[in-house]
């Protein structure tokens, strides 16, 4: 019984786990262009490994979308309706400046988002093992 | 100025290949047949290939740096090829003729070029050509370039040890199963088709043009900068990717997994 609640407890953790930022990931994960009206996207994914084992200890994503206002605002909600779901967040909102940053754990997931107007810069770590100094 | 030295040395390299062989084949070309003129030369440290001309070359197995050159034979006043810098086989009209009136040459009735040659560095084509690659054996660094209408390559793989460039301001398309290399190096400001497979650990991709590309990679580093137009797709396994676009071509990366 007792390992069934525990298997259970696991599934619920990985499902809210997964589905913590679905609505920022989905923005970031989606393949960019086919827009006839062309803006500028910068889209970066890297990986860092340990160098004796290889195996990943850090995920790192940023995009940068210039001139797009509607996929600017398509961020701020998608920050808006996963940030309550996270461990530590931050808002600010000033005019048409918005910065958000927010922290999700195990594994660590750290989510920053800056949009001015049209410009949106969103930067994202998963930190898999953190690494000693 | 710079031509006409051009044409002179390809003159004077055909005047020297003159003690070549020769004989006269007969091609059909629809219904009918045309007169070909089959020339062989050979050249021992042949690393590059010119052509100006719409042209069938054949990378083929055989005698090292054996090449045969078919061509109309009505076509053979006009028509200037050879050896030059020891190294670069040239193939375009005659600088010192009129051009004919009525030219045959087309992509029916190209002209036709064999060329055994193991240590293959960079080709060249300003017109129409047709690649096949039957004997995949080039140098470590391998560069093909293409300012034609109409730039094929057919083979079932190319491999270049160190790094395969492709560079193309016209239309190219590659029908081309496996890229073997180090580093694979897509520049295009025309049309590019280039699908298959690499073993390449970095893939980089340049474009202002239109582009098809579907790569499966194996890889560290993926990168594709396009201001063009099209659908570029990468699958397969990469650490790390980046994108820079205007958007207005399709970039699809969401398959490029990490390895485990």
């Amino acid at each position: 019984m007792k390992r069934l609640l525990l298997v259970m407890a696991l599934l619920v953790a990985g499902v809210v786990e997964s589905s913590a930022q679905k609505h920022i990931d989905a923005l970031l994960n989606r393949d960019i262009g086919g827009v006839q009206s062309g803006y500028q996207c910068t889209k970066r994914i890297a990986v860092k490994r340990d160098p004796v084992s290889g195996e990943v200890v850090k995920r790192v994503m940023e995009v940068v979308i210039n001139d797009n206002k509607g996929l600017a605002k398509q961020f701020i909600e998608a920050f808006k309706l996963d940030l309550p779901t996270s461990e530590v967040c931050e808002e600010q909102q000033r005019g048409k400046t918005y910065v958000a940053t927010a922290v999700w754990l195990n594994p660590k997931r750290v989510y920053n988002i800056s949009v001015t107007g049209a410009v949106v810069v969103v930067n994202m770590q998963t930190i898999y093992r953190e690494e000693e100094n | 100025m710079k031509k006409m030295i051009l044409f002179a040395v390809m003159f004077m390299a055909t005047v020297a290949s003159a003690d070549a062989q020769t004989r006269v084949e007969k091609r059909t070309v629809g219904e009918g047949t045309i007169d070909y003129m089959v020339k062989e030369l050979t050249c021992d440290n042949l690393s590059k290939i010119v052509s100006n001309l719409p042209v069938v070359l054949r990378l083929v197995e055989g005698d090292e740096g054996h090449i045969e050159v078919s061509f109309p034979m009505q076509e053979h006043r006009y028509i200037r090829f050879g050896i030059v810098d020891g190294n670069t086989f040239i193939l375009g009209r005659d600088g010192f003729q009129k051009s004919p009136k009525k030219s045959i040459l087309s992509e029916d009735t190209p002209i036709y070029i064999n060329i055994s040659a193991s240590n293959i560095a960079a080709i060249t084509n300003t017109s129409d050509m047709v690649l096949y690659v039957e004997r995949d054996c080039f140098a470590d660094e391998l560069s093909i370039g293409n300012a034609g209408y109409g730039f094929f390559v057919i083979g079932e793989s190319i491999t270049a040890d160190k790094r395969i460039s492709l560079f193309s301001n016209g239309t190219m398309t590659c029908e081309v199963e496996s890229w073997n290399t180090d580093t694979l190096s897509l520049t295009n400001n025309g049309y590019l088709y280039v699908n298959g497979v690499t073993s390449a650990s970095s893939v980089r991709q340049i474009s202002t043009g239109i582009d098809r590309t579907t790569l499966q990679v194996d890889c560290e580093k993926v990168e594709v900068h396009t201001n063009g137009e099209g659908l570029i797709t990468y699958r397969g396994w990469a650490d790390d990717v980046a994108v820079y676009s205007n958007n207005k071509a399709s970039v699809r990366t969401s398959e490029l997994k990490v390895k485990p």
